[in-house]
């Protein structure tokens, strides 16, 4: 499979740069202090406030968090993406050294294009309902890469084979409402790789899909992502599938990031009580703390630990550590003193006053 | 589980429900081309105080079942029993009444709320539709009640659902539903579209309820881990049969249905070094389409395990037959319907797998150790030590 | 938009910013539909474009009711030696000039607004109270009621509107109509009504469909609310919205409509006149130098149009509580 695809871009893609070498540990995107404010008619509302990331080739970052955190918006921004309501007010996205930002848009969004792609939650809603899906594939072939009906055609049959759609060559000819969402997210994804991208953004991929398929397109994903040496960024709210497939996470909380750590650290110790109320409020299979026993007695089982109240909207962001009005941890210097991220261990960050305290008493 | 309580334990009760769409092809005359079953012979019993999880893909008809027992659809066979009594063969006034006890709490908290109605006037529209089911207190203050009963401020009744969060409107919408006071809620996938730190709230506020007002929920959910936490008893439907039934420890820890084990190693588990050891049993595919169901074992097109025992060295190898585009099964699982069967401990546990015996095994063998996952709920509180 | 957060904890205080979402409001059942036309009313007033919406409206209202505040002359009495007369600015013999046949422009216009507005109001109320209720019911039912809708629909859409203008007209060769205020109308207003109301037919029963499987209607049906209920209070409301995009432009659509009938001679009854054909007679006169004949009355029925746009936008706004 491999060496088709990667026949196939010799032949067929003329793009200079993706023949750019992608050895691990390359830095292929990297964010920096970004910021982006939305105009509502309260004012302007800034959604993302100083966020910073690297993707390396070959790596998964995974950004964590909940609805309104700005974890969706961000990407947007990388993309180029953003709704007319919103601009980009500080930071800088660099893409292989040069600044996709300080591009003109429709620079930046062609370079998008061809080096970050991107796959949305929704995949019905981001295929076209009156194309085939093959000539969906194709549209952007043809265009980009200036390919013949003929080559486009069979390169999108290929790339259907790599997502592992069955029966590609048929089934190329049929339209979205044929497939199942597991199909059109593969689709979705075949299409994102058409370019043969260095850096993919998936924004939620599998919200929408039944845990089987879920871990399907993950498992794919995660393949894919190991044979081509990509850099993934994957968006999720889903701190399971980032055990699964992430290596590096960054947990996002009202528009700022509040822990950034490898994956088996964060699981083990969080550094930040954010992402221990996220840990804790995911209700498990194996384990039941509930002392409820195989008599059936009625015995009530135990609460699950819960975050009390709830995210903050992007407008209404509390002062000090966003985090404080919610977190159980809490004294007078966080609804006062915004902590900056800061490093806390090797290789580990947390935007906390008292990480120290939450890794230290963890040791203890 | 019939001889464990008394006959009137029991609130609701499914026996061989069925419910089928027409396929109909045709602009001017339409005419009926085919059958989608999407619920085939269920039965299922709710009691009194108890939670009963259901599970299954899209597609398996765990949402037309909710919507046939809570009297949006009619069946097409099978009867509803509720407290013993056969809505089918009651008069429109007594059904129209027994519905009142059967209520649903809905999935979706943006699209479940009327947006052009105040919340106030959300919460007492039950009691329009039925004027004998106010309070003495009058329906003002049975509303406030009701806000308060689920945690939200009664002062908000002039307020509009889009003024508040998801877990709010939820918490709306199950007050709707309690208004009429039901006996069963069914619940279909109420925390799914809720941010994972507000669903604790909800699932919570769900479980103080229960212990409140003794009711019996039917808990949809595709979140097997949810399903896990509030259920007493789980059952799993694929293509609109339930495969197996029990007791939720059984199900889970001792599951009797490949499907059922495919469905529990698929949930990912919150920690890195668990997902690198566990090998998951990815299903092919999509489930088929219920229109055409697969014959013999509705789940032998995608069965890991069937492929497993025909590519073994038992006699069932040797008897294996190719299937249609798939992969070599057991001649049993393309020919013959699987029933459920009890098995296990309880008899209240049963799965409808020729093999049973074998996927039991492979279940036992897989069964996480609760001591090797490490639980961040466990991490000590830096304030406590 | 972001929306004033109160607290997810129960019982909590409401926020500041969520307090003036409802100002003041005693927790009353009762309060949500004063609170929201009171609101509905204070956003009107707040915006500088619906204030001179309503101005043109009131103003154009006025003309209809009372034309003779604004001329002192007949439109009737028109002198063929005074024909073509240009503009003559306010307060001359005609300020507005006079047309081909030497009557004033301005008597006819002012003259003209009661049949053309009368016109158009009652054919688009009564064309969307047809289709609203055909589409509702088509949407709502489906089976044969939905054939049968669907299907008259299609008829009267293929029918050309002249031809069944000439066979009405025909019908009611022999019979007579007074000179009333609504007599002058009649034979127009049936007409177009009778050819109006698909579209709104159309569009509301494509919102219904859309509106009727949303849960909040599932919702309701699981309480065991009657259709009825349902119908009017769950699905019409939310399905009615694109309908009323429609209707000021229907409104221009009826008027320049009515001017065509008028050649077949089932428009606005003569000697009443009416912008529409004031429109017709004077475009073809615009490439002669007498451009001001086809202006005057145009100008009336855009600026009619634009004011009932920006008006039946900022209503929609205003009744729409997601935008509070």
């Amino acid at each position: 499979m491999e060496i088709e695809i990667q026949a196939g871009t010799e032949a067929g893609v003329p793009a200079p740069e993706t023949a750019q070498e992608r050895t691990v540990g390359t830095t292929l995107l990297e964010v920096s202090d970004l910021a982006v404010e939305f105009r509502t008619d309260d004012g302007t509302v800034r959604a993302v406030d100083g966020l910073s990331y690297r993707v390396e080739a070959g790596r998964t970052l995974a950004l964590v968090g909940e609805s309104g955190c700005g974890k969706s918006v961000s990407s947007l921004a990388v993309m180029g993406l953003l709704p007319a309501t919103a601009h980009v007010v500080a930071g800088q996205v660099r893409y292989r050294g040069d600044d996709l930002l300080a591009m003109p848009r429709t620079r930046h969004r062609a370079h998008c294009g061809r080096h970050v792609a991107m796959v949305f939650q929704d995949a019905l809603a981001a295929l076209n309902p009156v194309h085939t899906v093959g000539y969906q594939l194709t549209e952007s072939l043809r265009a980009r890469a200036g390919m013949s009906r003929r080559e486009s055609r069979r390169r999108a049959v290929e790339l259907l084979d790599l997502v592992k759609v069955p029966n590609a060559a048929q089934r190329i000819d049929e339209y979205p409402h044929q497939f199942s969402g597991g199909m059109r997210q593969r689709v979705m994804i075949a299409s994102a790789l058409a370019m043969d991208p260095d850096v993919l953004i998936a924004d939620e991929p599998t919200t929408a899909l039944d845990v089987t398929v879920q871990a399907q397109v993950m498992r794919l994903l995660a393949e894919i992502q190991a044979e081509r040496q990509m850099g993934l960024v994957l968006i999720t709210h889903d701190l399971g599938v980032v055990a699964g497939v992430a290596d590096d996470v960054t947990v996002m909380y009202a528009g700022r990031a509040v822990e950034r750590s490898a994956v088996r650290d964060l699981y083990a110790a969080p550094a930040h009580p954010y992402t221990r109320s996220l840990l804790r409020s995911v209700p498990r299979l194996g384990t039941r703390d509930d002392g409820h026993d195989d008599a059936h007695d009625g015995a009530r089982r135990g609460r699950l630990p819960v975050v009390p109240g709830r995210p903050p909207s992007p407008g209404h962001v509390p002062s000090g550590c966003p985090f404080h009005p919610r977190c159980d941890m809490a004294r007078d210097v966080c609804a006062t003193d915004r902590p900056p991220l800061a490093e806390v261990a090797a290789g580990r960050s947390s935007a906390c006053h008292f990480a120290d305290e939450l890794l230290g008493g963890d040791r203890g | 589980m019939a001889e464990e309580g008394p006959k009137d334990d029991v609130v609701l009760e499914v026996r061989d429900l069925a419910k089928s769409y027409p396929v109909r092809s045709g602009v001017v005359l339409k005419r009926t081309v085919g059958q989608v079953q999407a619920v085939d012979g269920v039965s299922l019993t709710l009691r009194r105080g108890r939670t009963l999880g259901l599970v299954g893909e899209s597609g398996s008809g765990k949402s037309t079942l909710a919507r046939v027992l809570v009297g949006i659809e009619k069946p097409t066979r099978g009867t509803v029993l509720v407290d013993g009594e056969d809505v089918s063969t009651m008069s429109r006034a007594a059904r129209r009444e027994l519905r009142r006890s059967v209520q649903m709490v809905f999935q979706d908290p943006y699209t479940s709320l009327n947006p052009r109605m105040s919340v106030g006037d959300i919460v007492a529209e039950p009691f329009r539709i039925h004027p004998d089911a106010v309070p003495a207190g009058g329906r003002r203050q049975a509303v406030a009640e009701l806000l308060e009963l689920v945690g939200l401020d009664p002062d908000h009744v002039n307020r509009y659902p889009h003024q508040f969060s998801g877990g709010q409107r939820q918490r709306i919408g199950i007050a709707r539903a309690l208004a009429v006071k039901p006996r069963v809620l069914v619940c279909d996938e109420p925390v799914s579209a809720l941010d994972v730190s507000v669903q604790g709230q909800v699932i919570n506020l769900l479980a103080d309820l229960q212990d409140e007002l003794g009711l019996s929920y039917l808990f949809i959910a595709h979140d097997l881990a949810v399903v896990r936490h509030i259920a007493d008893e789980v059952a799993v439907m694929y293509l609109g049969r339930v495969v197996e039934q029990g007791v939720d420890r059984d199900v889970y820890d001792a599951s009797g249905h490949p499907y059922t084990r495919a469905l529990l190693s698929a949930v990912p588990v919150p920690d890195p070094a668990a997902q690198a050891d566990d090998e998951v049993l990815l299903l092919d595919g999509d489930p088929p389409s219920p229109a055409d169901p697969p014959s013999g074992c509705r789940f032998h097109t995608r069965c890991w395990l069937a492929r497993q025992l025909a590519s073994g060295t038992g006699p069932e190898a040797a008897d294996a037959v190719e299937t249609d585009g798939g992969p070599r099964v057991p001649r049993r699982c393309a020919t013959d319907d699987p029933v459920l069967v009890p098995l296990g401990r309880h008899d209240a546990h049963a799965a409808a797998c020729h093999f049973v015996g074998a996927a039991t095994a492979v279940s036992a063998a897989r069964r996480p150790d609760p001591a090797t996952v490490p639980d961040p709920a466990t991490v000590p509180d830096p304030r406590g030590s | 938009m972001p929306e004033p957060t109160p607290s997810g904890t129960p019982g909590a205080a409401p926020g500041g910013a969520a307090a003036t979402a409802v100002p003041g409001a005693a927790p009353a059942t009762g309060a949500g539909s004063r609170s929201l036309a009171a609101d509905a009313w204070r956003r009107l007033r707040r915006r500088p474009d619906v204030v001179t919406a309503t101005v043109v409206v009131v103003f154009f209202t006025v003309m209809a009711a009372f034309p003779g505040l604004f001329t002192d002359t007949d439109p009737k009495r028109c002198i063929i030696g005074d024909s073509k007369i240009h503009p003559q600015g306010l307060g001359a013999t005609h300020p507005f000039g006079t047309d081909v046949h030497g009557c004033d422009v301005l008597a006819q216009l002012a003259h003209g607004a009661r049949p053309s507005l009368l016109l158009a109001f009652v054919v688009v109320g009564a064309s969307l109270v047809i289709g609203v209720v055909l589409g509702l019911l088509a949407g709502y039912y489906l089976g044969w009621v939905d054939t049968v809708v669907s299907r008259t629909v299609e008829v009267f859409l293929v029918i050309p509107l002249l031809l069944a203008a000439l066979l009405l007209l025909s019908l009611f060769h022999n019979v007579s109509v007074g000179s009333g205020t609504f007599d002058v109308i009649l034979l127009p207003a049936l007409v177009l009504t009778l050819f109006g109301w698909m579209g709104y037919a159309r569009y509301v029963r494509a919102s219904v469909l859309e509106a009727k499987n949303l849960d909040y209607v599932t919702a309701a049906r699981a309480l065991g609310a009657s259709d009825v209920r349902i119908m009017l209070r769950h699905v019409l409301p939310n399905a009615i919205g694109p309908v009323t995009a429609l209707v000021p432009t229907a409104i221009a659509g009826v008027i320049s409509a009515e001017a065509v009938l008028a050649f077949l001679g089932i428009g606005v009854r003569p000697p009443a006149i009416s912008w529409g054909i004031m429109i017709t007679r004077g475009s073809e006169w615009v490439t002669g130098g007498y451009a001001y004949l086809l202006v005057f009355p145009l100008a009336c029925l855009v600026l009619t149009v634009l004011a009932l746009v920006v008006l039946g936008d900022a209503l929609r706004d205003a009744l729409d509580p997601r935008l509070r």
